[in-house]
């Protein structure tokens, strides 16, 4: 078997870029450790075989283990997560979400120097986060035009989801939905930096969406502040606290939810049937509905961690209701109609070819009237993005 | 067809193939390309034919698999220079990313060719010029490794001059 004369720094790069220890990487190679490192140490060659196999599991193209040096790791976001004294975890998937990410960030800043017409000048609002989040939430909301009324109208939790995800998006920003590991570890992050693209990628699929909601909210308010980052919305972290802060008073304005809230419960006990017909009411999540119970001043510190301990105890095994979605349905779902919408007006003005698009929205352009016709309904229902 | 003393291959990449169909004039391009085929004069690695998903154009590719796919990856040499194209234009062979591209394999194939081989000189046909947005373009690629790249058209009027294109 002919061994390929790689740079050792190389496949030491390829490992570190999924976050990957040489034990586990290893154990997916089905090596020893020692043998791992023999091929990172430049002591021995790997073969063809071994090579595809890295290739596979360290989940890169081919090519980029032959490349004669390595390039730089891509410097990761601010981290606010809190790890209770745990060494910080970057799931290799979370990894992965943010180097596909950046590199779409990279696509449209290329595609944006070419043809700006293709992106609206709508640029995020610049709040101080020195300032009261209950005051942000009521200014952005009112920016918004949003009713309290039209709220309480959306038929489910689901659909308030995508309503609030097209107001994100017509504020200008990318909403995607990505698999990002665990969801304890990683609820979201957000991107916005000198490249002017801001993104937001929320954990897991739309099925449960009040949690959702919330995340899109929390990870809204990072960018609003200029401080986006991976986020698991911990208290601890005063800007997580913030971010926390802000996206409940956004879908809860306080004085009408302290006044609907004790209509419903008027003894104050919070329980779980009155939280549950407060959260129906405001189209939100539980945990969410806690949690501003407490800030509001409703509910004695430690509800809401009480109630979470309490639901996580009881927590099953998700839904998966309902019947599978078409293919190109789920990636506008996955991309957001902003993100598909750009791709879309770049190939009809030949700013994409079909290759490129594929590239982008991981839909063959066979599909792509169908990805035209997801997107106009949805903005027919849910309101223009773009 | 047009007759010169180089050896002139043709390495066709995807988006050329997808933009035959559709094309008014595709059967009178086929069977041109067919002829080029059979006298061995188009080539492609695996990875660029794998790009082709467009149903009718995969189809017609199916059947001539063997004669245009060619793979050079046996070759040490080759493997290098993949690595260089793919280093020198991370962003075109999306180096951090988890796809296989077929851009950097063109280029490679095709450079590795023109270095080894005599009087073979491989040209990289695509469906995009090098104007917008050029450092992902494959165009840039190809010049940056000697290789000349040209359309679909250009490719037909070299080889068949008498007609029009």
């Amino acid at each position: 078997m002919v061994d390929i004369p790689v740079n050792k720094d190389v496949l030491v790069w390829a490992r570190k870029l999924r976050g990957l220890s040489e034990q586990e990487a290893a154990k997916r190679l089905k090596l020893t450790s020692d043998e791992l490192s023999a091929f990172e140490s430049g002591a021995k060659l790997p073969s063809m075989a071994i090579l595809d196999r890295m290739a596979t599991k360290y989940q890169i193209a081919f090519a980029s283990l032959m490349m004669p040096e390595a390039l730089p790791l891509i410097e990761r976001p601010a981290d606010f997560r809190t790890y209770e004294g745990r060494e910080p975890e970057w799931d290799e998937d979370l990894l992965l979400a943010l180097e596909v990410v950046n590199a779409q960030v990279d696509f449209f800043v290329e595609l944006r120097d070419h043809n700006a017409g293709l992106f609206t000048d709508v640029a995020p609002r610049n709040y101080d986060d020195r300032r009261v989040p209950k005051d942000v939430a009521a200014e952005e909301r009112k920016l918004f035009g949003l009713t309290l009324e039209t709220q309480f109208s959306w038929p489910t939790s689901a659909q308030a989801f995508r309503y609030w995800r097209h107001i994100i998006e017509r504020a200008g920003v990318f909403v995607q939905i990505m698999n990002l590991g665990p969801e304890n570890l990683c609820r979201g992050f957000s991107i916005y930096d000198e490249r002017a693209i801001p993104t937001i990628v929320i954990n897991g699929d739309e099925t449960d969406g009040p949690a959702r909601t919330f995340t899109l909210l929390h990870e809204h308010a990072h960018i609003l502040i200029r401080k986006p980052g991976v986020s698991d919305q911990n208290r601890k972290n005063s800007v997580e606290r913030w971010c926390n802060q802000f996206a409940a008073h956004l879908m809860m304005p306080a004085d009408r939810f302290k006044a609907d809230a004790s209509a419903i419960d008027p003894s104050g006990t919070w329980s779980d049937s009155a939280i549950r017909k407060i959260a129906d009411l405001y189209r939100v999540s539980m945990s969410a509905v806690a949690l501003h119970l407490e800030e509001v001043g409703l509910a004695k510190p430690g509800l809401y961690d009480q109630k979470i301990s309490e639901w996580q105890k009881r927590e099953k095994k998700k839904s998966k209701g309902g019947k599978p979605m078409p293919y190109p349905e789920r990636q506008v779902h996955r991309l957001g109609v902003r993100h598909v919408g750009t791709v879309l007006d770049a190939v009809d003005h030949g700013d994409l070819n079909p290759l490129e698009a594929f590239e982008l929205t991981d839909v063959d352009p066979k599909w792509f009237d169908d990805l035209r016709k997801e997107i106009s309904e949805r903005q027919q229902t849910y309101g223009g993005v773009r | 067809m047009a007759e010169s003393a180089e050896e002139v291959i043709y390495v066709v990449d995807a988006s050329s193939w997808i933009s035959i169909d559709g094309n008014p004039d595709a059967n009178r391009i086929l069977s041109h390309l067919d002829k080029l085929i059979e006298r061995g004069r188009i080539k492609c690695p695996p990875q660029a034919l794998n790009e082709v998903r467009n149903a009718y154009m995969a189809g017609w590719i199916k059947a001539r698999r063997k004669q245009i796919s060619h793979s050079l990856r046996s070759k040490v040499e080759f493997l290098a220079l993949l690595g260089q194209v793919t280093f020198q234009f991370a962003g075109m062979s999306g180096a951090r990313g988890k796809r296989n591209r077929a851009d950097p394999y063109l280029v490679a194939y095709s450079a590795y060719r023109n270095k080894t081989e005599n009087p073979t000189k491989c040209v990289v046909v695509c469906a995009e010029s090098a104007a917008k947005r050029p450092n992902r373009k494959l165009p840039t690629a190809c010049k940056a490794f000697s290789v000349e790249p040209i359309d679909l058209a250009e490719m037909l009027r070299r080889e068949f001059p008498e007609e029009s294109w």
